[in-house]
């Protein structure tokens, strides 16, 4: 592919700075998932915030290339990509936070939750590869990741099924769920992530339903 | 010291060159008033509309001469302009690079400073040797082909001059090349034709060399063209050393219409020259 | 683009320039009734290739053309009078070209009224019918006797598209007819363009990629006398298959 333009360097540069926000805010939710710990809330809503920031930053700095640099083809792709990446890390940060609200709310001292950190680490390793997919413009990375998803998909059903027979245990039949949910959703966002960096590579966009 | 004398320099070569082109002009000048101071005298209606009178008689006029060389003039326009322009055409238009054109140009403006008198005995031998008799025709023909350079030359010039852009605009609509080059480039360039065609008028004006050979002179009214004929020209050259009170003072009339008539068509040419051509709707 | 006939059917066209290959074998089909825009680096061959088909690239000297120019079946290089090719496929060049020495009015329908057999009234309506269809009769009503030199340069250029149009051709060939125009006439122009579809099939040469993606619908881009690729203006500018043609439309070169 042709060498990137500066103004691409620039705006990929900002969505790594959102891949470390996440990173950050993702790594401490699995530690509060393990030790079953609360108290996290604020510390990512103002990681949320900052990644909001720089979401609304990153689209700016796409409008003005489309505007001073007027681009086309594989230029014009990577602008468009960009903005929708950016999209997708701001709600994994999103959903990362909602976690943290969970377990303010929830009591889980006593809860198994192997399964649903197993799934976390899994999702977070997803979006990570699909990241690394992306800036290196991998298109067979980001097949495979597509592909990747059904384990996950997988995963949340093994959840929902094992606490859909419960009878006690309400808080952590209710926590285990939600956290499965926003978890799969995660994973999904991933997905979107490698489905625009085939499209950036070849332009052309397949139907993944 | 030194600026002085650069300042002085400046002022003394200004001062030069009027002075030259003062010395330039002056001997125009001084041949149109002899002839202005001459002739002026001899103009009255009677010269210009009557047969000489005879030998050693006062009056009379040069009625015949006048009309001779109207007639001879145009004659003469009737075959040199058509041919000249019908050549510049060929040469700016169909014959840009070819061999054939190349030869063609340089006869052409080679016979341009060909020597009248020439053209006179062409004709002479051409026409007057074959009819055995002093005729017009012959005399329009040889100030015919003395027009052709000149009129060819302002052709072709006048053509070349029009952008190839209005060409290939009117090839690309489908229009075939004979109405390209006579209703759209002839047209364009009709500014610089008619100059050439005038000033090539006011050469053959004064040539009198030709005249010689063909058309001799008359003392009576033209009765055909291919007799002899009475011209401005000859009148002066045959009244100028007559010897003849009359006669000479006849000649510097004859003189000044001449001058007057070549004097003017340059002026014209001049006024009809100067706005840029814009070509009118 | 499947669904549309061709309206011109090029066939291994090659042209030579004495011993220069200006065009290499180039086989394309031009679309009815749409835009095609022909892009590429200057000395890549757009013009010579668009002037054989309007058949002006053999009155070049040293000039030579091979193979078939189709014209809804029939080669332009045979089975037609070149008067006749001209008169069914105009051109509109890259300085306006009005004749001076006619009127607004006479130069709209000077390829008709030069050669043919039209009545002064016929012409007159002929004009004004077609300086309405470029969108100058408002400016110029008022103006029809003066020179065609006299308009603006905008101006002049869509009386030279009247003029070309008053033929009642089958297609309009465009040598970069807004290079010589200031925005806001180029954009006048375009316009035009995109309005004379609906009627003929247009294809203009254009060496700003920006104006190509503008109003075509279809574009060929040529390299070095070859055409390289030649697609629907969308995919041309999304995701061009050739690496060549992304090269140039990202600005890389050319």
């Amino acid at each position: 592919m042709l060498k990137e333009p500066e103004y691409l360097t620039n705006i990929n540069a900002k969505i790594m700075e959102m891949q470390e926000i996440v990173e950050s805010i993702g790594e401490q939710v699995q530690d509060a998932l393990k030790n079953k710990s609360s108290g996290l809330k604020p510390v990512a809503t103002e990681l949320c915030r900052e990644a909001q920031i720089k979401e609304e930053l990153i689209v700016e700095m796409c409008v003005g290339s489309l505007i001073r640099h007027q681009p086309f083809a594989s230029d014009l792709r990577a602008i468009t990509v960009a903005m929708k990446v950016s999209y997708d890390l701001s709600r994994v940060c999103r959903y990362l936070r909602n976690i943290t609200e969970v377990l303010e709310e929830v009591n889980i001292k006593n809860c198994e939750v192997k399964e649903v950190c197993e799934l976390l680490k899994d999702a977070r390793e997803m979006v990570r590869q699909s990241l690394k997919a992306y800036f290196e413009k991998d298109q067979k990375s980001a097949t495979n990741l597509i592909k990747s998803d059904e384990s996950i998909d997988e995963g949340y059903r093994m959840i929902l099924r094992k606490y859909a027979v419960q009878k006690a245990g309400g808080n952590c039949i209710l926590f285990n769920g939600i956290t499965a949910r926003i978890v799969e959703r995660m994973a999904d966002h991933a997905c979107y992530i490698s489905q625009e960096t085939i499209y950036l590579v070849t332009g052309r966009r397949t139907d993944y339903r | 010291m030194a600026i002085i004398s650069r300042r002085g320099k400046e002022r003394l070569i200004k001062y030069l060159c009027f002075l030259v082109t003062t010395v330039a002009v002056i001997p125009l000048l001084w041949i149109i008033g002899e002839v202005v101071v001459n002739g002026v005298s001899a103009i009255n209606l009677e010269f210009l509309t009557s047969l000489p009178a005879p030998f050693g008689e006062s009056g009379g006029g040069i009625g015949n001469a006048i009309l001779g060389t109207m007639i001879i003039n145009a004659m003469a326009c009737l075959f040199g302009i058509p041919v000249g322009i019908l050549t510049g055409m060929h040469l700016s238009e169909y014959d840009l690079t070819s061999r054939l054109g190349a030869v063609v140009r340089t006869v052409v403006e080679s016979l341009s400073g060909v020597p009248s008198i020439i053209f006179g005995i062409f004709a002479y031998s051409l026409i007057v040797l074959t009819v055995r008799h002093y005729t017009a025709i012959a005399a329009a023909f040889a100030l015919g082909l003395m027009m052709i350079p000149l009129v060819a030359k302002a052709t072709e010039e006048s053509m070349r001059v029009v952008s190839n852009d209005i060409r290939e605009a009117a090839t690309a609509l489908g229009i075939p090349k004979w109405i390209r080059t006579t209703k759209i480039v002839l047209s364009i360039a009709k500014g610089g034709v008619l100059t050439g065609c005038l000033l090539a008028f006011a050469r053959i004006s004064g040539e009198t060399a030709p005249l010689l050979f063909t058309s001799l002179f008359s003392f009576f009214w033209p009765t055909g063209i291919d007799q002899p004929m009475a011209s401005l020209q000859v009148l002066i050259y045959n009244y100028a050393m007559s010897g003849f009170e009359n006669w000479i003072l006849k000649a510097w009339g004859a003189s000044l219409l001449l001058v007057i008539i070549v004097v003017s068509i340059n002026v014209l040419v001049r006024s009809l020259t100067k706005p840029k051509y814009k070509g009118g709707a | 683009m499947a669904n549309n006939i061709a309206k011109l059917d090029i066939q291994n066209l090659n042209a030579l320039f004495y011993e220069k290959h200006a065009l290499k074998n180039v086989n394309v089909k031009i679309p009815d009734k749409m835009v095609t825009a022909v892009i590429g680096p200057s000395g890549c061959g757009k013009s010579t290739f668009v002037r054989c088909i309007n058949r002006m690239h053999e009155l070049v000297p040293g000039a030579k053309v091979s193979g078939k120019v189709l014209l809804d079946g029939v080669d332009v290089y045979g089975g037609m009078d070149v008067m006749d090719v001209r008169r069914k496929i105009g051109m509109v060049f890259q300085k306006p070209n009005p004749f001076p020495n006619m009127s607004v009015a006479d130069n709209v329908v000077a390829g008709l009224k030069l050669v043919g057999t039209h009545s002064k009234k016929e012409l007159a309506e002929l004009a004004e019918e077609r300086l309405k269809s470029v969108g100058l009769w408002d400016e110029v009503k008022d103006e029809l006797k003066k020179s065609g030199a006299s308009l603006s340069g905008g101006q002049q250029q869509r009386l030279c598209i009247a003029r070309a149009l008053a033929m009642n051709p089958e297609v309009i060939l465009m040598d970069e007819p807004t290079s010589a125009l200031d925005p806001a006439s180029t954009a006048k122009l375009e316009e035009l363009v995109k309005k004379l579809k609906n009627e003929i099939s247009v294809v203009i040469i254009t060496h700003n990629v920006s104006q190509a993606a503008r109003i075509s619908d279809c574009t060929a881009f040529f390299y070095l006398g070859e055409l390289v690729e030649f697609d629907e203006t969308r995919n041309i500018f999304e995701h061009p298959k050739n690496p060549l043609t992304e090269r140039y439309i990202t600005g890389r070169f050319g």
